[in-house]
């Protein structure tokens, strides 16, 4: 879809490998971030997910070298950046609040990075058209910033940035001020550009449809610290923490105890588990609402190995797209979300159907 | 967020209300500014009964004014001694401005400091000049005290020359901290972000200082130098006091007139004054339509 030079395409779409190494960054009072290790492949999206307040955008300006590493290195294919001055990183950054320059016309604004860069003018008038025409502002390249939508504004911080072509693109929360319907627009917008340039991406989000969606791999972090780098699948199915599972969506949560490698014993029932390298002795058992199946019991068993349990239905709260139903089986609860066009009802007995693969284990 | 920006483009019409609400400040325009200047434009086309002179409208004041060429030898250094200390007043506050943005240690005393002059009168202000600058003074002093001159009256004349570098060192060392103070609001407005965002896009420091600050602190720029350069253009004691006597500014000329023996030169001294109006007028209305000019075309006013 996006037209790039095509003598520099080859090289995008290697991408930069980006590593950091022990990466920190102190303030006075507070740690924002800590030890921080992770490696970007080159041409990978990742997304760093957390509350506000844990570190991400700290780490994301570090990267882009607004702000200093307290410790720790920054490297780009290998090389260490730590001492290239923001200019000369050749990173885009597109930032929530956008940022776009209010005295310049849409077509200055994406002219900017090119024309500091003593690109010539005929050369910029056609890499910017180019541009424009990718994010469908041609008609707008002589208004001002103050003249746009939301949605438009979003575009141009967009367009400004991907026309000097950065070897690593920084997003820090950039659908934060879009409404719902632009924001997915957006969204599945950016997947696409982000997969025909190749550029190695990090994004910043609180949002975890929206982390989930977009990431090749996800690093969630708490309090300034990585607390679990996964692929979307991974980070939601088999958190590793409680804290994980927790911001990850809405899930059941009970203590348990290993009975054997691949067996735990649950308040629910034992269940048979597929992961189980969390070691000997107590801990959690997670699973999703909508990992559980529930049937009648006269109905065959699902395909495939499935725990089953037996229980009844004591509500049902109807939300739209799922009816969630909550079952007691043994001395405990379970949540379950079904297909709303499900015909449960309040008091049936049924059977809970757990797959091993969706029992996540949780270390604390 | 696409129309915050934008002057709202409802008017609502003028009604009591309003009047009510306008009637202090009106009260001070018309009342006091307004009867001032019509007075002083009556007197200065002959109207002073008072004197026992009844020859309105009488061009001749202002005709024999305009036909000396000290006039304009003393319009050009008013005018001078205004520019020179707004724009020397300029290029140190917006650096200074932008130091200050940033919290560093003991920024805030030495903003403090730097804010000093704020609270200190004119007059105080030009008696340090005075004392520092003067060919008796203490740089002078210092200056043949460590050799550098063999005698303190070899100090290079600062002030009482035309070049009224006295002049404009006392309005630029009251000026500074009230420049700083409007352009460290406005940067405040502004904020970091276009900045970081165009360092981000590849612009060295100078770049983005020349092409992303500047013309944003614009408004600040304009609104700072308008004040300053009205009063400095209207300003008496530093002038009279630092200046390098005959040909003297504007102000000065009409105090002389005013405080001539001849009470009748009242009326040429009203006549100065209303040609000072009349050219420091247009200077910030023409100033203030190139702006609004500019702004339009940035699609900022209405």
């Amino acid at each position: 879809m996006l037209k790039v030079h095509p003598s520099e395409t080859d090289q995008i779409r290697q991408g930069t490998r980006i590593t950091l190494e022990g990466l920190s960054k102190q303030y006075a009072d507070q740690t924002a971030v800590h030890h921080m290790n992770l490696d970007v492949a080159g041409g990978e999206f990742v997304v760093l997910l957390g509350p506000s307040g844990c570190g991400k955008t700290t780490t994301l300006r570090l990267v882009s070298g607004l702000d200093t590493p307290s410790a720790g290195d920054i490297a780009f294919d290998g090389h260490t950046v730590a001492n290239l001055p923001v200019q000369q990183r050749n990173v885009g950054l597109v930032s929530q609040r956008f940022n776009l320059f209010p005295h310049m016309r849409v077509y200055d604004n994406v002219a900017f990075g090119l024309s500091v860069r003593g690109v010539g003018a005929s050369e910029i008038r056609e890499r910017v058209h180019v541009m424009l025409e990718a994010v469908q502002l041609v008609p707008y390249a002589d208004r001002f910033p103050s003249q746009l939508s939301g949605g438009q504004m979003q575009r141009v911080a967009i367009a400004r940035t991907l026309v000097t072509e950065p070897k690593v693109l920084l997003l820090d929360e950039p659908f934060a001020s879009l409404d719902t319907s632009l924001r997915m627009e957006m969204r599945s917008f950016l997947k696409e550009l982000q997969r025909d340039m190749g550029m190695t991406t990090l994004l910043v989000t609180h949002d975890q449809t929206e982390a989930m969606d977009l990431a090749d791999r996800i690093a969630v972090m708490f309090d300034g610290h990585l607390a679990q780098v996964g692929v979307p699948e991974d980070v939601y199915h088999h958190p590793i923490s409680e804290r994980v599972a927790r911001f990850m969506g809405a899930s059941n949560i009970a203590p348990a105890t290993m009975v054997s490698p691949d067996c735990i014993d649950t308040p629910w029932g034992k269940l048979q588990v597929a992961k189980a390298d969390v070691g000997a002795g107590s801990c959690k058992a997670m699973v999703r609402y909508e990992a559980i199946g529930i049937s009648l019991d006269k109905e065959p068993l699902l395909n495939g190995p499935a725990n089953r349990l037996s229980g009844t239905i004591t509500s049902i709260e109807f939300l739209g797209p799922v009816k969630r139903c909550t079952v007691q089986v043994g001395a405990e609860c379970l949540i379950a979300d079904q297909p709303s066009t499900s015909s449960l009802q309040v008091g049936q007995p049924v059977a809970v159907l757990i797959c091993p693969d969706h029992i996540g284990l949780l270390r604390k | 967020m696409t129309t915050s920006h934008r002057y709202s483009k409802t008017r609502t019409t003028f009604g009591l209300w309003q009047l009510i609400q306008l009637a202090p400040a009106l009260l001070v325009v018309v009342g006091l500014f307004g009867g001032a200047l019509a007075l002083a434009l009556l007197q200065s086309l002959g109207f002073a009964p008072w004197f026992g002179i009844n020859e309105f409208p009488n061009p001749n004041y202002f005709l024999a004014l305009w036909s000396e060429p000290d006039f304009w030898r003393s319009l050009w250094l008013t005018l001078y001694y205004g520019l020179a200390s707004t724009v020397v007043g300029l290029v140190i506050s917006v650096p200074l401005a932008l130091t200050f943005e940033r919290r560093f240690r003991g920024s805030k005393t030495l903003l403090a400091l730097t804010r000093l002059p704020l609270m200190i009168p004119y007059t105080v202000g030009i008696a340090l000049a005075l004392l520092m600058l003067g060919n008796g003074g203490i740089l002078s002093r210092l200056a043949a005290g460590l050799g550098l001159i063999t005698d303190p009256g070899e100090f290079p004349r600062v002030l009482q020359t035309h070049w009224g570098w006295g002049v404009i060192a006392v309005y630029v060392w009251k000026q500074v901290p009230f420049m700083t103070l409007a352009l460290l609001a406005v940067l405040m407005g502004i904020g970091q972000g276009t900045r970081e965002a165009a360092r981000i896009l590849g612009a060295s420091q100078v770049q983005v200082f020349w092409r992303i600050t500047l013309p944003q602190l614009m408004p600040g720029v304009v609104s700072a130098s308008l004040i300053c350069f009205a009063f400095n253009v209207g300003a008496f004691e530093a002038p009279f006091i630092l200046g390098g006597g005959h040909p003297e500014t504007l102000p000065v000329l009409a105090w002389r007139y005013f405080n001539d023996a001849n009470y009748t030169y009242q009326l040429q001294g009203m006549a100065v004054i209303v040609s000072l109006i009349l050219v420091s007028g247009s200077i910030l209305v023409g100033y203030l339509a190139i702006v609004r000019r500019f702004e339009r075309v940035r699609g900022k006013a209405p």
